[in-house]
């Protein structure tokens, strides 16, 4: 029996990529750890749920319906809810979920798993009422549930605009859209936009239209500064960004809100690839670190390729040519040429659209009080009086604080942290590290691995005797 | 880019009493007790110290689980223990609300029976429990474990708050720390020293208190250790409601569980991951990890959804007797060593402060006869 190719995360990148190798009669398993495909972009609500039209158009429904088709397909096996934790021997993956737990020998390896988002604490964000721009998203498109009230939306990137549009669309009262980089780099990546990618930007102005007509008051080169709230958020203090990437305070204005999005960007995913062993880069028109590619969608590893957000922020467009660029690669076919041209095309816009929302300097908040790590309920003040700082490294902080030891394991501070810190953002350190399981997985789970080796049980009478 | 800013410095050259190679948690305690005594001292480590077996094991302070030769000392070092978070002005995370040591059949509980007797023998305070008292004062274990041993006397401690606390109390007794600095010659015959990438330290008296190491550093002056690696796992659980007041290890030894302070849990037993010293690999191994959870998820069935959020492995040194190291170095006088006690988080403040009393005096408060570094000289190689 040939091995499968198998793919790791049902979003767009994953999705084309099933697509593209399954009409070619090619053996897939597609492993995602969402009940349902479509990533975060195609998030659709369940099937019995009423859906209006309006929001029917937020989940691009259509072309999701169309693209899902795919796990129809003849060799196509698509393992829903299911979590690839490790790489326990070349080309093999390690899965858990409730059908079943396992391993599985694949010809080739793609990793599309998605990008996280940046957290940036400001004094007050952790009142109930806040609450992340991909997190609203998700819960607006596969709940149907929308924040109440006056809502904020305040970031850096176009998740802004995104989340700003979709909450409008979706009947939220928006009294407020902040963007934290100025009118004018903005302006100058829109300008190249018209050429390299129109659609995406018509989009884009879609979206800052959708804005203005609800007359929600968009400002630029503005940030969070604060909130205030009793037992949950009634106010958002908003500052000019200073040239320290510091909230301007002195001039700091509060809008009166119910609820706060926030979206400070969005980072790259990398801890699947580099557990499978690729070498990774810095690369700031991806948004961060990223597996090393080569033209064909390659990691430095035979056999293993990344695709989407994970290995570069583009959003999807670009991640659903990444897919069809990666199965063709697998299967030694040439891409067509419209395909490649397209692709050049979106690639270089995204790079320039990362570019153009880059802050000069990274953007940072929180006072000494901020809780800076959740998990471990750490502030900065706290951190900043650790002995660990003294030695420098993000990893002596981690020991003698336990910042990022706490069930999110470093996903959501320690890169804000080692801002804060004054220490290297650019460096692994501030990543989660790449080690089994991947993510958090219940102990039932990992048992249940149908195809674990056989058991060496530890030299005992060493120990009892 | 190091680390450490300061270990791109050049050494300022300077003589000290004691090197003492290794800043796990028996070159700490080793260290302040040499301070104590009024000694210069320096401790050099190849990482950060605290970085490795000390820093990265399951925190078990087992008295349940040592070898009978060993009891005595696990004792002693609870002494210590018991009074080292107001020693060192921190807490530390300690606990001693007892343990139990299960059997899953039959034979194991035997092996229980045998065990029990020979540690009441040696004035443990070991309690045999039959599977009705297990039902009622554990509930939480399955009722699949067919009896058990309970001792009081059990307990843990959290290596990550030790470490931090140890290292400012060693620092405040003056002793000098150097991280980040391999020791990659031992000079000995008149002048001592240590040769390190950033230039040699001269000392009257060298301690190697380098762990899983210790054999490379003995073989540095013609001394064979016989140590062999050991790559134990250990996993951490999400944090859950408090509901496992007590360790639970095993009659084979194939176990160590705990619920910590914060509510997560630590599964251990000596599972083995993969890597060695030549390799510097130290990872999970997926079959042994899966093993190691089944095993967890027999005797405490509640774990089965809770979360693992993390897994990893270090490396222990172990020698052929599982008794540790410690005394002078065969054919030198001023070469001392103290390494590779089974169970050596327990162990350690004992046996580091043992290796300090007999630098700076001659002589130990216990006999450490049993330990000497050149039992296995004879042997053929
Ligand atoms: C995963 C795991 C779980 C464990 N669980 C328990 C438990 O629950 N209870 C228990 O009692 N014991 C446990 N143990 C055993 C215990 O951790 C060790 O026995 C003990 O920490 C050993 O302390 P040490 O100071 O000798 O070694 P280490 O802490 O390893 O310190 C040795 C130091 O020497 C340094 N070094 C090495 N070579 C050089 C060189 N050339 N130059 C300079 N420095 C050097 C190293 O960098 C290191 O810092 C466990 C061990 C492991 C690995």
């Amino acid at each position: 029996m040939s091995r499968p190719v198998v793919i790791i995360g049902a979003g767009p990148a994953g999705l084309s990529c099933a697509w593209e190798l399954a009409s070619a009669g090619r053996e897939v398993v597609l492993i995602d750890d969402n009940g349902m495909a479509g990533g975060q972009y195609f998030r659709q609500l369940p099937e019995t749920y009423q859906v209006s039209r309006d929001a029917r158009l937020l989940r691009d429904k259509a072309r999701f319906d169309e693209l899902a088709k795919v796990l129809t397909l003849p060799g196509v096996r698509y393992l829903s809810s299911t979590v690839v934790w490790g790489a326990p021997g070349n080309k093999t993956v390690a899965y858990a979920g409730p059908t079943s737990s396992g391993r599985i020998e694949a010809s080739a390896i793609v990793i599309a798993t998605g990008a996280q988002e940046k957290s940036l604490p400001f004094p007050g964000w952790t009142l109930p009422g806040i609450i992340s721009a991909g997190g609203c998203l998700n819960l607006a498109k596969a709940h149907g549930m929308v924040p109440t009230g006056r809502v904020v939306v305040a970031g850096n990137g176009p998740l802004v605009l995104v989340a700003a549009a979709t909450l409008i669309a979706a009947g939220a009262e928006v009294v407020g859209v902040v963007e934290a980089q100025s009118d004018i780099r903005l302006a100058s990546a829109a300008v190249s936009g018209l050429f390299a990618a129109p659609g995406v930007l018509r989009t884009g102005i879609g979206y800052r239209a959708r804005i203005m007509a609800a007359r929600a008051g968009f400002r630029t080169g503005w940030m969070v500064a604060g909130a205030r709230g009793k037992d949950r958020l009634t106010a958002v203090g908003i500052a000019p960004v200073g040239a320290d990437g510091r909230p301007r305070r002195d001039k700091q204005q509060w809008i009166e809100a119910d609820a706060l999005v926030v979206g400070y960007g969005l980072l790259p995913g990398t801890e699947t690839a580099r557990l499978f062993g690729c070498r990774t880069e810095h690369n700031p028109a991806l948004n961060g670190l990223v597996p090393w590619r080569d033209d064909t969608l390659r990691t430095s590893e035979e056999g293993i390729y990344a695709i989407g957000d994970g290995a570069g922020i583009g959003g999807v467009e670009v991640a659903l040519l990444e897919g069809r660029i990666a199965a063709h690669s697998i299967m030694g076919t040439r891409a067509p040429a419209s395909l490649a041209s397209r692709y050049r095309r979106l690639d270089g816009y995204r790079r320039k659209l990362n570019l153009a929302y880059r802050m000069p300097q990274p953007l940072l908040a929180a006072t000494d009080d901020t809780i800076i790590c959740r998990c471990e309920e750490l502030t900065l003040g706290r951190l900043l009086a650790d002995p660990g700082r003294g030695r420098n490294s993000l990893n002596a902080v981690k020991t003698s604080s336990r910042l990022g030891m706490g069930r999110c394991q470093g996903r959501n501070c320690l890169h804000v942290a080692s801002s804060l810190l004054g220490l290297a953002t650019d460096d692994l350190t501030t990543h989660p590290r790449a080690r089994p399981p991947l993510k958090p997985l219940a102990v039932g789970l990992l048992a249940a691995d149908k195809d674990a080796g056989s058991a060496m049980e530890p030299d005992e009478i060493t120990l009892s005797e | 880019m190091s680390a450490y800013p300061d270990s791109e410095r050049r050494l300022p050259s300077r003589a000290y009493d004691v090197a003492v190679i290794g800043g796990g948690i028996f070159g700490l305690f080793c260290a302040l007790t040499l301070a104590d005594a009024g000694k210069s001292v320096v401790v050099i480590d190849r990482g950060p110290v605290w970085s490795e077996a000390s820093a990265v094991n399951a925190g078990s302070l087992g008295v349940q689980n040592k070898l009978p030769a060993l009891v005595p000392y696990t004792l002693w070092s609870w002494e210590i223990w018991e009074t080292l978070a107001e020693r060192l002005g921190a807490d530390i995370g300690l606990r001693r609300d007892g343990g139990y040591k299960i059997a899953m059949t039959e034979a194991e509980a035997e092996r229980l029976d045998a065990v029990s007797m020979q540690q009441k023998a040696l004035g443990l305070d070991v309690r045999r429990l039959t599977q009705a008292d297990l039902r009622r004062t554990a509930p939480w274990i399955s009722s699949d474990c067919v009896a058990a041993t309970y001792s009081p006397q059990d307990g843990y401690a959290n290596p990550t708050l030790v470490g931090p606390a140890l290292r400012r109390a060693v620092e405040r007794s003056g002793v000098e720390i150097l991280d980040d600095t391999a020791v990659e010659e031992i000079r000995s015959g008149d002048r001592l020293g240590v040769v390190t990438r950033r230039g040699e330290i001269q000392a009257s008296k060298i301690a190697i208190t380098s762990g899983a190491w210790s054999g490379r550093l003995a073989a540095m002056v013609g001394v064979r250790l016989p140590i062999s690696l050991d790559v134990n796992m250990v996993s951490v659980t999400e944090s859950a409601r408090p509901t496992i007041e007590n360790i639970v290890t095993h009659a084979r030894g194939i176990l160590t569980l705990k619920q910590v302070a914060n509510g997560s849990c630590l599964i251990g037993g000596g599972w083995q991951g993969i890597g060695t010293l030549e390799n510097q690999r130290k990872e999970v191994s997926y079959d042994q990890l899966v093993h190691n959870l089944r095993l967890a998820l027999r005797v405490i069935p509640g774990l089965e959804r809770l979360n693992v959020v993390r897994s990893w492995a270090g490396y222990e040194g172990v020698t052929p007797d599982s008794l540790p190291y410690l005394g002078l170095l065969p054919g030198h006088r001023n070469i001392y060593c103290a390494a590779c006690a089974r169970g050596g988080f327990t162990l350690g403040p004992l046996m580091g402060q043992l290796l300090g009393e007999l630098i700076s005096h001659g002589e130990t408060s216990k006999p450490i006869d049993i330990f000497n570094p050149g039992r296995f000289a004879h042997v053929a190689a």
